[in-house]
């Protein structure tokens, strides 16, 4: 048994006529920066395909030995980051078959190509994403760190989740002014990308600089449990309409709403009055710009499990009201990955997990990013 | 189009002072008198300035036109929402930024940003047909996909459309549920309608939904249905 074999499934197989000599046709993907060299063990063709190149061998082997030869071209060759060592792997596969082609194995092998599983079947691994995105001393300015304004329930579980980094396998997400800085050196597929103006743009999610003015968040990830925490704090420029206001204040016995409406109220001009941050007047975020949270932690998570990249859709229940100024925790799950498509559910609570804010699933569809030609 | 003075608190990068106002002094000094959901009057920002686009004028035109009628209205839109009357210049008055502990206003979510930065819109309502249509133009700090409008961007627009819908044809309520397919992505700084229409009320439910196309018409971005709840005053 070799002893390369590992659960991920990348590749798929199929035998070739009953007569004859048995061809088993090897399908599996690779990354698509990775050249691979024709194989000399088996015949070999390289065809690209819409997403991720596709190595199909044919080796002779015995039939009932396909199962193993499948098994250990599982291992997702595009692991491994250099090229050469790739193209090894599956030239030492296919070198394997036909080893293999001695052994009698399982009986009743199936004659048809089973469905490509894509589940894992890009070519770049969570490990290999995570450490690409988590580049250090990139020179760019990380938002995702704690401020004077971050509350004290944020500070606490930030320094809490740090501590899980060093121990429980979590990774902090850095957090770039726009998302091109986060995928330096790649750019977007099949001519989707977008050449003019890019230096003024900002990542929505950044879109207000002042420290705890807009969106104050971070990411934590967790590469094996396929996890994220995000830890949100809405600041006074992502308040909502008069209608959220509303849930809080008293009504007239005209129907009209008193407290902070009232006619005759003066504005307080000191703070005391206001209780600080609006506590009497108890202001509340946008639901957007929950929304736009839950969308950017979806996204970071799908790209990291999966490459995920554009969202397909959005299913959002509301229960509650964030108050502006507190802290939110977004908790979100990758449910299931098919279909090229990413299924995620994130609920969004207070820390002590009492009021739950709001919950949403979303999906996101996976395409890998391609290298950028050199200029 | 000229603006009052609207000094923005940490406003990136520049400090501006207030501008000077090109409407009538009077406006500033008296406020008008109040209603439940009215806010006080400061600029209106649903009106064409330097950073809409051409398509974006082009919409807006064609939609006053269709207001000519009266079957269609344009919606006014503020960015401080409040229900106090002292202006804002009473806080800033020699245009220094102000702690935001004092911030008397909430600001819009959707007004937020610099003129051109963030959101730009204008809505327009049917009373007849009971529709809300917004043309949207979203500015390049709303990126998502390097090149493209972040979803959250425009389901915080499809959000507050579907939010005018509701209140036009049901008074005062909230986001219960929003449920948005994405079909294909926004380029960014590109101009998009969002259509909404009210398709059923059971009691103090309202049901409301809403697409997103191109200027031409011709491409469907994504499709939104809600369910907004009619807030009962006796209960809060």
């Amino acid at each position: 048994m070799p002893k390369h074999i590992c659960s991920s499934p990348s590749a798929g197989w199929g035998l070739g006529p009953a007569k004859g000599p048995k061809h088993l046709w090897v399908l599996c993907r690779t990354s698509p920066a990775l050249h691979l060299q024709r194989q000399t063990a088996a015949e070999s063709r390289v065809t690209e395909r819409d997403r991720g190149l596709y190595c199909i061998g044919r080796t002779k082997v015995h039939p009932e030995s396909a199962p193993l030869l499948c098994c250990f071209l599982k291992s997702p060759p595009a692991v491994l980051p250099a090229q050469p060592q790739s193209s090894a792997m599956l030239k030492r596969g296919f070198q394997v078959a036909g080893r293999l082609s001695q052994h009698r194995v399982l009986p009743g092998v199936p004659r048809v190509l089973p469905r490509l599983n894509l589940t894992s079947a890009f070519g770049s691994s969570t490990d290999s994403l995570v450490s690409r995105f988590c580049l250090e001393k990139t020179g760019l300015k990380d938002y995702a760190v704690p401020n004077a304004s971050w509350c004290p329930d944020m500070l606490s579980l930030y320094h809490e989740l740090q501590e899980k980094t060093k121990t429980d396998g979590w990774v902090k997400l850095p957090s770039f002014k726009s998302n091109r800085d986060h995928i330096q050196g790649l750019k977007l597929p099949f001519g989707l990308s977008v050449a003019s103006g890019e230096r003024d743009w900002r990542i929505f999610t950044r879109c207000v600089q002042g420290e705890g003015q807009g969106y104050e968040y971070v990411i934590f990830f967790h590469p094996s449990k396929k996890k994220s925490i995000c830890l949100f704090q809405p600041g006074p420029y992502l308040e909502g309409a008069p209608g959220s206001w509303i849930q809080t204040a008293a009504f007239d016995h005209l129907g009209h709403p008193k407290g902070i409406f009232h006619e005759d109220t003066d504005f307080p001009t000191d703070a005391s009055d206001t209780g600080g941050l609006g506590q009497s007047l108890h202001r509340f975020a946008h639901g957007g710009s929950l929304a736009a949270m839950m969308d950017e932690t979806f996204s970071k998570t799908a790209y990291l499990a999966g490459e995920g990249l554009f969202t397909v859709s959005l299913n959002i229940r509301f229960k509650n009201l964030i108050p502006v100024g507190s802290l939110a925790v977004l908790n979100v799950d990758v449910e299931k990955i098919e279909d090229q498509k990413l299924y995620m559910s994130c609920i969004a609570q207070s820390r002590d997990q009492q009021t739950v804010y709001a919950k949403c699933s979303g999906v996101f569809f996976q395409l890998p990013l391609e290298k950028e030609s050199p200029q | 189009m000229l603006r009052s003075g609207a000094l923005r608190l940490c406003a990136p990068g520049v400090l501006r002072g207030p501008r000077r106002s090109a409407a009538p002094p009077t406006r500033e000094s008296r406020p008008p008198p109040r209603s439940f959901a009215s806010e006080v009057i400061r600029v209106d920002l649903s009106l064409p300035n330097p950073s809409w686009s051409k398509d974006m004028r082009l919409l807006f035109d064609q939609f006053m036109k269709k207001t000519e009628d009266g079957s269609w209205k344009r919606l006014p839109s503020y960015k401080y929402v409040s229900p106090q009357r002292t202006e804002v210049k009473t806080f800033f008055p020699d245009g220094k930024p102000v702690k935001e502990d004092h911030m008397p206003q909430a600001q819009l979510f959707p007004r937020s940003l610099e003129e051109g930065l963030g959101f730009e819109y204008a809505m327009f309502h049917n009373h007849v047909e009971n529709r809300t249509v917004c043309i949207f133009q979203g500015g390049p700090y709303l990126q998502g996909a390097s090149g493209f409008l972040h979803g959250g961007a425009i389901a915080t627009m499809m959000d507050s459309t579907l939010g005018v819908c509701a209140l036009t044809a049901g008074g005062v309520a909230m986001t219960a549920n929003l449920n948005i397919n994405f079909r294909r992505p926004i380029p960014l700084c590109s101009v998009v309608v969002i259509n909404s229409q009210l398709d059923k009320v059971e009691g103090r439910k309202l049901f409301v939904s809403c697409n997103v196309q191109s200027v031409d018409g011709k491409t469907l971005h994504s499709k939104a249905t809600s369910l907004f709840v009619k807030l009962n005053p006796k209960e809060v």
